[in-house]
């Protein structure tokens, strides 16, 4: 089966529904998952959004923030423009239906998380994520310009290679004419044919033993614009959260916070012996990377599959009503966490790097286009702002720079009907 | 020929995978480790090629596919980047180069 359309949005996370509605009152979209519709990373998001909302946070100490965490491989003016239009997006995001949480003041209730210095992180209660693909897709379903396909899995980008055109890196002009994509119902590969296609297919945990990524997260998009030879970079920067619920079965993995060492819990090898004092003074309490690095070193010397984290010599009853999701999802598999340790691994969190984008999400091939996790747009350097309140907001703010531009390219060749 | 009547055929090779980026190419890295993720990741990426061309095409396989290309990706990053920079430790460049 052969379709045309104006655009196709390959991926059902926010970066693909926000592109989806804006583009939608200039042409036929099409959005394309290989899944459900909201089965996505997005749903499973459970922190906030950053913004700069209030005095005394200013666009200024939020760019500087990013640009500390980035270390020296952000793109300064990415960052600065991203920022600058952080509050409008989220403005944009309200007017679709969104709700974040407010104080009894009828301020938004902002979070402090790990790398900001104010107060600026957006959230809807614990699902946060979950709330926003929901809105997203109420805003998208009743569009008569946008049509969903779920359960097609998307195979490579067409270009001109399927033209019979030698096609390799070098290639000037490599030119996305649509994609084939499975279709589920007759089990054939269907032509979907767009004059403007966008990649917003998410990260590639799954690539990881551990990650917290759903098992979807398996890069589809940036495995198939390396294989259209288009550019990928900075791929090496791979964020781990340094503790994961070990338990090898579970995808994705469950997250044991690092609030939990802020409290008193102590990392220990399997036979209970304490092990960072040999990497830094703060012991448990030192910087996520130290602590990774140290859980890495450890499990590498010993071999072992997993470290432990000691909480029994903690107050139970105050252990329980800090972390009682922490404390029920032990319980669940046979952990008692007032008198076992609890097994943690560090798990494959966050890619930052992808498809190689401009300012504008256009991607190295001329009318393909990236946004979200897939794409490495210079907003995260060489690691994101810690804990990823900032990841959204790239997504959201290149499509509407897309859209303030256009597209420029001009394609050079023609898929012939 | 069809060959992908049996799922161990790709899910054998999707924890190999999983196995060998874990284990070398995971927070600490360095060039002996890259090297041997390498070298494996190349045999099952000729498998996987071959189980491609060969077999009807599943969701599964694609995805098995796109993640060998990605372990590739990381590994090719990770052995150009002489220096430790943000998310990437070298044991053998543990140093961040001046920009």
């Amino acid at each position: 089966m052969r379709k045309n359309v104006d655009f196709l949005v390959i991926g059902s996370g926010i970066a693909g529904l926000t592109f989806a509605i804006k583009v939608a009152k200039h042409g036929k979209v099409c959005i394309v998952t290989k899944s459900k519709m909201d089965d996505t990373a997005t749903s499973w998001a459970q922190g906030g959004i950053a913004a700069v909302m209030y005095t005394p946070d200013s666009f200024e100490k939020h760019i500087q923030d990013t640009i500390i965490a980035g270390d020296g491989l952000c793109n300064e003016e990415v960052v600065r423009f991203t920022i600058n239009e952080s509050s409008e997006r989220i403005k944009e995001l309200i007017k679709w239906g969104t709700k974040f949480d407010k104080t009894t003041t009828g301020r938004y209730d902002l979070a402090k998380e790990g790398g900001h210095s104010e107060y600026r992180v957006l959230h809807h209660k614990d699902s946060t994520g979950r709330e926003i693909e929901n809105k997203l897709l109420e805003q998208v379903k009743k569009h008569p310009n946008i049509e969903i396909l779920e359960n097609h899995f998307t195979i490579d980008i067409i270009t001109q290679h399927h033209l019979g055109v030698e096609v390799n890196s070098r290639t000037e002009g490599i030119t996305c004419f649509g994609a084939f994509v499975m279709n589920p119902r007759t089990r054939l590969v269907d032509t979907i044919l767009s004059k403007i296609t966008l990649i917003a297919t998410g990260g590639a945990g799954n690539v990881y033993s551990n990650t917290t990524n759903p098992l979807i997260s398996t890069g589809d998009g940036i495995a198939m614009v390396y294989r259209a030879k288009g550019a990928v970079e900075n791929m090496e920067f791979i964020q781990f959260h340094p503790t994961a619920l070990y338990l090898p079965e579970e995808k994705p993995a469950f997250l044991i916070t690092e609030a939990m060492r802020g409290f008193g819990a102590v990392l220990k090898t399997r036979d209970g012996k304490e092990f960072m004092h040999k990497y830094d003074a703060r012991l448990s309490l030192a910087p996520r990377d130290i602590v990774a690095r140290a859980i890495d070193n450890e499990l590498k010397l010993s071999g072992e599959d997993y470290l432990c984290l000691d909480c029994r010599h903690l107050n139970k009853n105050e252990l329980i009503n800090h972390f009682p999701t922490i404390y029920a999802k032990c319980l669940s598999i046979g952990i008692d966490i007032s008198k076992d340790m609890i097994p943690v691994v560090p798990a494959a969190h966050y890619t930052c790097g992808g498809i190689k984008v401009d300012e504008f999400g256009r991607s190295s091939i001329v009318n393909l286009f990236a946004s979200g996790e897939c794409a490495a747009t210079g907003l995260h350097g060489a690691k994101p702002d810690c804990t990823g309140q900032t990841d959204w907001l790239p997504t959201h703010c290149l499509n509407r720079l897309f859209f303030l531009t256009g597209p420029v390219h001009r394609p050079s060749a023609r898929y012939r009907q | 020929m069809v060959l992908n009547e049996e799922m161990v055929l790709i899910t054998q090779s999707l924890k190999e995978l999983q196995a060998i980026m874990s284990s070398y190419v995971g927070i600490v890295r360095s060039n002996l480790r890259l090297q041997r993720a390498f070298d494996r990741l190349e045999l099952l990426y000729r498998e996987s090629e071959d189980l491609y061309s060969k077999s009807i095409l599943t969701p599964k396989l694609c995805e098995l596919r796109n993640l060998i290309n990605i372990g590739y990706l990381i590994i090719k990053a990770a052995s150009r980047r002489h220096e430790s920079r943000g998310l990437h430790y070298s044991l053998d460049y543990p140093r961040t180069s001046p920009r």
